[in-house]
């Protein structure tokens, strides 16, 4: 019970924080394609 | 009342560690949403002219008043309540937290729909700021005692936690005021009793899931090193006598400087982007995206390797590696090589994060957990100090050169220069710190 409930509350936490890096990662995403851009100039 | 008070929340034997660390997270995770406050600015300030700004609508301006209010009432109400949240425990100082902070929200989405700007900075500025405090400290402390054998790791979990609060907050805020926004409305009043209910069920399952250990608690197998490093005390120190050593203010001077540093370049990244590399304004909000998981994940890589290289050691990583960081970001413009800039300056901002995350253990080491979280209570004054005095020195700074005519990719120099300087006044700081003296011991 005590393992189960322990991966109940780390989801719990765990999602909302991947969702939120996963939304960074996209919003960054232009700055990877005007670095890339730049270097096959 | 009795299950709220610190007696109730005290862990029985066999009680997993573990599960205390998301209890400290979900509440970060909710009050860092202050970092991500910025992004209710434009469509505020066009609340009652929807498409732009008319006559009557707050100016970007006031709106922030309300961010420096809060960021203000943080420090206050962390120095002042540090020594209650000790004495009433973790569990019903987050539900303090909760009812502070999502009513603050609550208040702020009233402020909008009455469009009443002291409201605005009552609720989310003044209450919000207060649940913000009571929030910051109380996991903190309660994860230092649990984490005895790491107290860097514990402290740089709950802390990675309010990094990540921003990253949630401002794409949350986002989504939401674009699903309610309409003909009449911008649809913040709305996204912001959403979020003022999701972050009370978070915040409050924290507060369920927490505990504090026994008084007799040990990790099993654990033994305290007999061969104790110097700076690591097993004595106590209250919060009145903690503030009377010098070692107290060399610390405050630390986590100060370190933030004004970090200010530096997180207050100006968009900007200084657009101008040093001459990047479009979607790439610059990538650039600051990754800021943000650098701060987020600094919080946690940093404040655990503390654990190994020890506190003192870590912070003279941060002030050198910084300062040398710093002094070398102008260069990267000169070369013109823009992944050396983002790599740079998310190290340096990963740094700032782990300044935040490594000072409670620092301060545990120097004074032990007796009333650590009531001495990072009145430690935190440092962050409101440094959230004043930073960015209005890099904008008045910013401003000044290019009002003499520097050309844009330069004006930022100077500031980076002078933070490399900030940096090093901060490991001279962090070289004076000493054992704290037994006169000052329980």
């Amino acid at each position: 019970m005590s393992s189960i409930k322990l991966a109940v509350v780390w989801i719990l936490v765990l999602v909302p924080l991947t969702w939120g890096v996963v939304k960074s990662v996209e919003k960054s995403l232009p700055l990877f394609e005007r670095s890339s851009a730049e270097t096959q100039r | 009342m009795s299950m709220l008070s610190r007696a109730a929340t005290v862990a029985p034997p066999g009680f997993n560690r573990w599960l205390v660390p998301p209890s400290a997270i979900a509440v970060h995770m909710c009050i860092g949403q202050v970092y991500g406050f910025s992004v209710f600015k434009v469509p505020l300030s066009q609340a009652l002219g929807i498409s732009a700004p008319i006559e009557g609508d707050w100016s970007v301006a006031d709106i922030g008043v309300a961010y420096s209010i809060a960021l203000a009432m943080l420090g206050l109400s962390a120095a002042i309540f540090g020594k209650w949240v000790e004495r009433s425990g973790p569990r019903l100082t987050m539900i303090a937290a909760a009812i502070c902070f999502c009513g603050g929200l609550a208040l702020f989405a009233l402020a909008v729909k009455l469009h009443a700007l002291w409201l605005l900075y009552a609720g989310y500025g003044v209450l919000g700021g207060i649940g913000l405090g009571l929030g910051y400290i109380a996991p903190v402390s309660t994860l230092v005692k649990w984490f005895p054998d790491r107290p860097g790791m514990a402290t740089g979990m709950a802390i990675m936690g309010f990094g990540g609060g921003a990253l949630i907050g401002a794409p949350l805020a986002q989504e939401l005021m674009k699903h309610f926004s309409s003909a009449t409305s911008v649809g913040a009043s709305q996204a912001l009793l959403v979020m003022a209910g999701l972050y009370a069920c978070w915040m409050l399952l924290g507060a369920i899931i927490v505990r504090v250990p026994a008084d007799d608690w040990k990790p099993a197998g654990w033994q305290p090193k007999t061969t104790a490093k110097r700076l690591v005390t097993d004595a106590s120190v209250s919060a009145d006598q903690a503030w009377k050593t010098p070692q107290f203010w060399l610390l405050w001077l630390v986590l100060c400087l370190n933030v004004t540093a970090g200010i530096g370049i997180l207050g100006q990244a968009s900007p200084m982007i657009q101008d040093m590399f001459k990047v479009s304004p979607g790439a610059a909000a990538g650039f600051v995206g990754l800021l943000s998981i650098s701060n987020m994940a600094g919080r946690f890589l940093w404040s655990s390797a503390s654990d190994l290289t020890g506190r003192k050691g870590v912070y003279c990583i941060y002030f050198i590696l910084g300062a040398a960081l710093y002094w070398a970001v102008p260069w990267t413009q000169r070369s013109g090589n823009l992944l050396l800039f983002v790599v740079t300056t998310a190290v340096i901002i990963s740094m700032y994060g782990g300044g935040f995350a490594t000072v409670p253990a620092y301060l545990r080491d120097l004074f032990g957990t007796y009333q650590v979280g009531a001495i990072h209570g009145r430690l935190i004054t440092a962050w409101s100090a440094a959230a004043l005095i930073g960015p209005t020195l890099v904008d008045r700074i910013s401003e000044a050169q290019k009002n003499a005519g520097v050309p844009a990719e330069q004006t930022y120099n100077f500031t980076l220069h002078l933070m490399a300087g900030l940096l090093l006044v901060g490991l001279i700081c962090n070289l004076l710190v000493r054992p704290v003296h037994t006169r000052h011991h329980l």
